[in-house]
């Protein structure tokens, strides 16, 4: 999923407030509220794959606005300290065109950091098992995809009181009365999981291929990068 | 959309938009945000996304670059809309104003002042190792970009994407992204190499003043 897909003007306040909140603390808590260090090959390493998890991005697949996210393959070369950060740097930049609000890259980081970890942590744990790095790379980023589609569905969920409050705002401004019967306009949670999920586990599955694709092919040609996994 | 042509606007334009300190700016986007966000008034969205456009032109900013990048929140606002029941049609008009006036002003922003002058900036508040991160990942777009527009070329020179055949597509694509990353992570190595020589120690530092 990547994102949540929703704009800035939507969320209210408290709820982007605390999306920035919780990566603050958590990035304070894994970075040791910067005291910790990283090499200068860990750092050029997260730039380069930050940079083209940006313009993969931005690479879109027509009719659909589709894209892919890369974040199973960059959680599982960077680990989870880094991929803490190359979300939020991704989301930061994203979020500066327009790709993404700037209210929501708390919860945009949050989204993508869980994908990536949680890849991270799949992929090793399979490959542990004995499956074949594409096999384990292919289930890891439906994993993750997965993971992060859910998180992003719950948070527009525990957003929706105060979403349909928006939504239906204009009406109860100039006190229209609804006709006897009428329904005050309002987010409907099944549709918005069968358009997330629906569509969603499409992307999932060929996101996976090409993670399994692309990850076989590095674990052949720098096999060091798939094998260890954590950079640091 | 191509990301050099936003930096190249943003450091070559000399508009008095273009010279006007960050800070300034940053503050004003910060004050225009939170009046957008509880506004309910279209006209007002309106406004300000009229405005923004207005400035992008008296500032020489190709509205070709603009106003697609202000309207691509749209995509979003359509699955918003479509998940909703019993939406009004004023309704819809005051977020899509909101959501348009937001997005328009912070492209405003970005076409206006350099990456580099935004993350100097951030610098202030954000932890060091943050801000550098920020610094390596736009150094690394451009090392790169011509790169993924060999992956691009690549794909193109294979056919494309084939709807009838969508797994060799993805077999073809993820093979040239391979290639692109391994490519990218060796040329990594050699920017740490540089990094280690100059001392490199977690942080990196942005001359106000000197774009």
């Amino acid at each position: 999923m990547s994102h949540i897909h929703l704009p800035d003007g939507i969320l209210p306040l408290w709820l982007w407030a605390a999306g920035y909140a919780l990566v603050a603390l958590i990035i304070s808590l894994v970075w040791r509220r910067g005291r910790a260090t990283a090499e200068p090959r860990d750092f050029a390493l997260l730039g380069v794959l930050s940079a083209i998890m940006v313009l993969v991005m931005m690479i879109e697949i027509p009719p659909l606005s589709f894209h892919f996210n890369l974040s199973v393959v960059t959680g599982i070369i960077l680990g989870p300290r880094l991929s803490l950060i190359a979300a939020l740097i991704v989301n930061v930049i994203l979020a500066l065109i327009g790709h993404g609000g700037i209210t929501v890259v708390g919860w945009n980081t949050l989204v993508l950091s869980a994908e990536m970890i949680l890849g991270y942590y799949s992929f090793r744990l399979l490959t542990r098992l004995g499956l074949s790095v594409s096999r384990a790379g292919f289930f890891a980023t439906v994993i993750g995809l997965a993971a992060g589609t859910f998180l992003a569905y719950d948070v527009i969920t525990a957003a929706s009181p105060w979403i349909n409050r928006v939504l239906s705002s204009p009406s109860s401004r100039l006190g229209e009365v609804l006709p006897t019967g009428a329904v005050s306009a309002h987010l409907d949670l099944e549709r918005l999981a069968l358009i997330m999920f629906g569509v969603g586990a499409v992307g999932w599955v060929l996101e996976g291929i090409l993670s399994a694709v692309i990850l076989s092919y590095i674990s052949r040609v720098y096999p060091e990068l798939v094998r260890s996994g954590e950079t640091e | 959309m191509d990301l050099y042509y936003i930096d190249y606007i943003s450091v070559t334009n000399r508009s008095f938009l273009h010279r006007t300190p960050v800070g300034v700016k940053m503050a004003a986007l910060v004050l225009i945000i939170a009046v957008l966000m509880i506004s309910k008034s279209p006209t007002l969205n309106g406004a300000v996304a009229g405005c923004a456009i207005l400035l992008a032109l008296a500032c020489r900013i190709p509205l070709t670059i603009l106003v697609p990048l202000m309207l691509y929140p749209t995509v979003f606002l359509a699955i918003l809309f479509l998940s909703a029941k019993g939406l009004t049609f004023a309704a819809a008009l005051m977020l899509a104003s909101r959501v348009l006036a937001i997005t328009g002003s912070v492209v405003l922003f970005v076409l206006s002042t350099s990456y580099p002058a935004i993350f100097g900036a951030l610098g202030r508040v954000l932890p060091g190792f943050i801000v550098a991160a920020l610094f390596f990942t736009y150094r690394a777009i451009f090392v790169i970009s011509d790169g993924i527009e060999n992956v691009r070329i690549a794909m193109h020179l294979r056919g494309g994407i084939n709807w009838r055949h969508p797994l060799s597509t993805l077999r073809n694509f993820g093979m040239a992204l391979g290639h692109f990353l391994v490519h990218s992570i060796e040329g990594s190595r050699r920017m740490a190499d540089s990094l280690k020589v100059r001392g490199f120690a977690n942080r990196v530092y942005y001359l106000e003043g000197r774009r």
